[in-house]
């Protein structure tokens, strides 16, 4: 190696060095960015406002889109923390290592039951978990069949980017396809207020978001019980399809985002969660 | 008593008439109503017809990028054969990815780059779940399973091009053939696969493979968090053409008319024997890891490496001859808008004999500033030597002028 080309490489690895301090300097009070889960929505705004209540001088922004898109924005570098409603998968990381060198930070900040939602009207109070996969896979479509009024189940689901929808898919409906009659709605809000209009309607989404329609308690088979998604039964495991919440990030935090992460694994974060409807991690 | 009665009557029609107009009313506000229902029923119905043709846009993905360069060499002269500086698209690809269940996937990839148009890939992939194993079973074109940076695309790699030893054993990095993948659950995955052996850019035997038996190919590789690693191996044939036996000739030139064979109006060349054609053994067995650290408040650190032990036929020996290649690749993220890379990269052709200048070391530099979430723009510099005794620390004198300057703009979608 020359020494010429050492000495360009020295005033290249310097006029480097320089830019970089520039744009820390310039970037240094940017706004955190949050997106991901439609499902933690309500609960990430909720930390981001009473967080920046109590730090003024901090901006939080809060997105939802669903886990699938707030995972590919984490991938692709344009949000700081990504919420999903279900874990990394094995090519997400990969994609996280090729682009960033690193396999991520998982932190789980709550807990949910996966609830299934029923109108009001609607007769039937439980359904176990091969019911659940029967009427989700098209296997059972008539009410009739599960001992109420004798007319077709409307099914409403999440889309695909959803990590609501991965989640129910591994976990209830054992990996199998959706029914094509399925209707993907954009979000659980908009789920919720389908089933509230909905007398023969069924859907699934967080717990948080149950207004205006019932939960169904859900039995694991036909011999056990049925349980509804409550804090009780949840921690002691007799809610079958419970589930964590979680934060990702590139890197460990540092700066204002490990500041805005301790707040939400502390007690007063972790009551927000409790007070939005989800279930404390701590 | 005929006021009453008038009064009555005018009552009685006064009713009669508010009846009759109530159920007209009626009969009107019941007959808009049900137009209203049927034009929505109509509407309905074409959200669905709408809605179901939508839907099937979901399973249909494109992707791909283009890579834009300048490259500055110094082994560039003057002329149109020597000039080396040049502006080219190094890579222009399109992917079109349809999954319209999670069965199976069909995928066709083109490059459009340096004025052709060529199929990258082409094949099906049908997956099965038993238990908490997923099997993939691959079919038509695609990469290689054989170690790490053949499956690691080009968008993504720190540097222009891969490795000296990849682009010598793998040519083109991908071939026809069929693979089956059994990804056991959380660390473990295993391949297995039978190729035609020449793969896609073999200019020789482009779409017949000469030799019976096809080329196997086995892998195995883990994820352990921050460390991944991996095994390949790939046995095979490598068939060389021969050729027929040529005759002696004697030829004479009269070349000053005589009519007399003068000395050196002869003219005579030896015949030739034929060269049957053969086949030899085509081995490689690979190794790699690839370690990711979270140390620096800049940003990842990767650590990757990759080692190759090969044999072939070597045609300049004229024998099969042992080959050898290895890299080591470390690359830094320095926050979400920069990254820089450094790569030694070994290749030596035949490691039988220690021919001087045999083996190639090269160390690439690159950065990179990512313009956006689609923009990546990279400047690499690359600097080759050959190695008197075939070591890295062997030294040597008089440094041929074949470094290279690589500027590329790159767009992913």
């Amino acid at each position: 190696m020359k020494r010429s080309f050492l000495k360009k490489l020295g005033l290249a690895i310097m006029g480097i060095s320089l830019f970089l301090a520039a744009y820390f300097a310039a970037y240094a009070g940017k706004a955190i960015t949050v997106k991901g889960s439609d499902t933690m929505l309500i609960l990430g705004q909720r930390w981001a406002e009473i967080y920046m209540n109590q730090n003024p001088g901090v901006t939080i922004q809060v997105t939802g889109g669903g886990s699938g898109v707030g995972i590919a924005a984490l991938i692709n570098g344009s949000t700081d923390i990504c919420e999903a409603s279900r874990s990394m998968k094995s090519s997400e990381i990969d994609k996280l290592k090729e682009r960033f060198n690193t396999i991520g930070v998982e932190i789980p900040v709550a807990r949910d039951g996966l609830s299934i939602y029923l109108n009001a009207e609607n007769k039937i109070s439980e359904l176990t978990l091969d019911q659940l996969r029967d009427i989700y896979t098209g296997k059972t479509t008539n009410w009739k069949d599960l001992g109420g009024e004798d007319t077709k189940i409307v099914l409403y689901g999440r889309e695909n980017s959803s990590g609501t929808y991965s989640y129910f898919k591994d976990n209830v409906l054992q990996g199998l396809d959706f029914a094509a009659q399925t209707q993907t709605l954009p979000g659980t809000g908009a789920i919720v207020n389908a089933v509230s209009k909905d007398k023969f309607g069924i859907g699934y989404g967080g717990a948080a978001y149950a207004k205006a329609v019932k939960y169904s308690k859900v039995k694991k088979d036909a011999t056990t019980p049925g349980y509804e998604p409550t804090l009780e039964n949840i921690k002691n495991g007799k809610y079958p399809i419970s589930r964590y919440l979680y934060w990702y990030l590139r890197n460990k935090p540092t700066g204002e985002i490990k500041k805005f992460v301790d707040f939400v694994l502390s007690p007063q974060g972790q009551e927000i969660v409790t007070k939005v409807g989800y279930f404390p991690v701590k | 008593m005929k006021a009453r009665i008038f009064l009555i009557l005018i009552l009685l029609v006064i009713l009669g008439v508010s009846t009759s107009w109530a159920q007209t009313q009626e009969d009107s506000t019941e007959a808009a109503m049900q137009e209203l229902k049927d034009r929505l029923d109509g509407i309905s119905e074409n959200i669905s017809t709408l809605n179901s043709d939508v839907g099937i846009l979901k399973y249909i993905k494109v992707t791909g990028y283009i890579q834009a360069r300048y490259e500055y060499n110094d082994s560039s002269k003057y002329g149109a054969n020597l000039n080396a500086n040049n502006f080219y698209i190094r890579r222009g690809r399109i992917k079109l990815t349809v999954q319209p269940g999670t069965s199976s996937k069909y995928v066709i990839y083109f490059d459009a780059s340096k004025n052709t148009v060529s199929l990258k890939e082409a094949y099906i992939e049908l997956y099965k779940a038993v238990q908490q194993s997923n099997f993939t079973l691959t079919f038509g074109q695609f990469n290689w399973p054989f170690g790490y940076e053949i499956e690691y695309s080009s968008s993504k790699r720190d540097f222009p091009e891969r490795s000296l030893a990849e682009n010598n054993l793998f040519k083109g990095e991908r071939d026809r053939g069929a693979n089956l993948t059994l990804a056991l659950p959380k660390y473990l995955q295993l391949n297995l696969g039978i190729f035609q052996g020449y793969g896609i850019e073999n200019s020789t035997f482009a779409w017949a493979d000469p030799t019976k038996p096809k080329d196997v190919i086995a892998r195995a590789k883990t994820k352990l968090g921050m460390l991944d690693f991996g095994v390949s191996g790939y046995w095979g044939k490598n068939h060389t053409s021969g050729s027929a036996a040529v005759a002696g000739t004697t030829t004479w030139y009269d070349a000053d008319g005589d009519a007399v064979v003068d000395p050196g109006e002869i003219k005579t060349t030896a015949p030739k024997a034929a060269v049957l054609a053969r086949e030899d053994d085509k081995i490689r067995y690979g190794a790699d890891a690839q370690l990711y650290l979270d140390f620096l408040p800049i940003g990842g650190t990767g650590i990757r490496a990759e080692y190759y032990q090969a044999k072939d036929y070597n045609s300049s020996a004229k024998k099969v001859a042992n080959e050898k290649g290895w890299y080591l690749w470390l690359s830094q993220s320095i926050t979400n808008k920069f990254g820089a890379a450094t790569r030694y990269d070994y290749w030596n052709p035949n490691t039988d004999t220690n021919v001087k200048n045999d083996a190639t070391g090269t160390l690439s530099l690159a950065m990179h500033y990512f313009w956006d979430s689609y923009v990546r723009i990279t400047a690499a510099y690359d600097i080759p030597h050959k190695l008197k005794d075939n070591s890295i620390f062997s030294k040597y004198s008089g440094d041929v002028k074949d470094n290279r300057f690589t500027l590329q703009f790159q767009f992913t979608y």
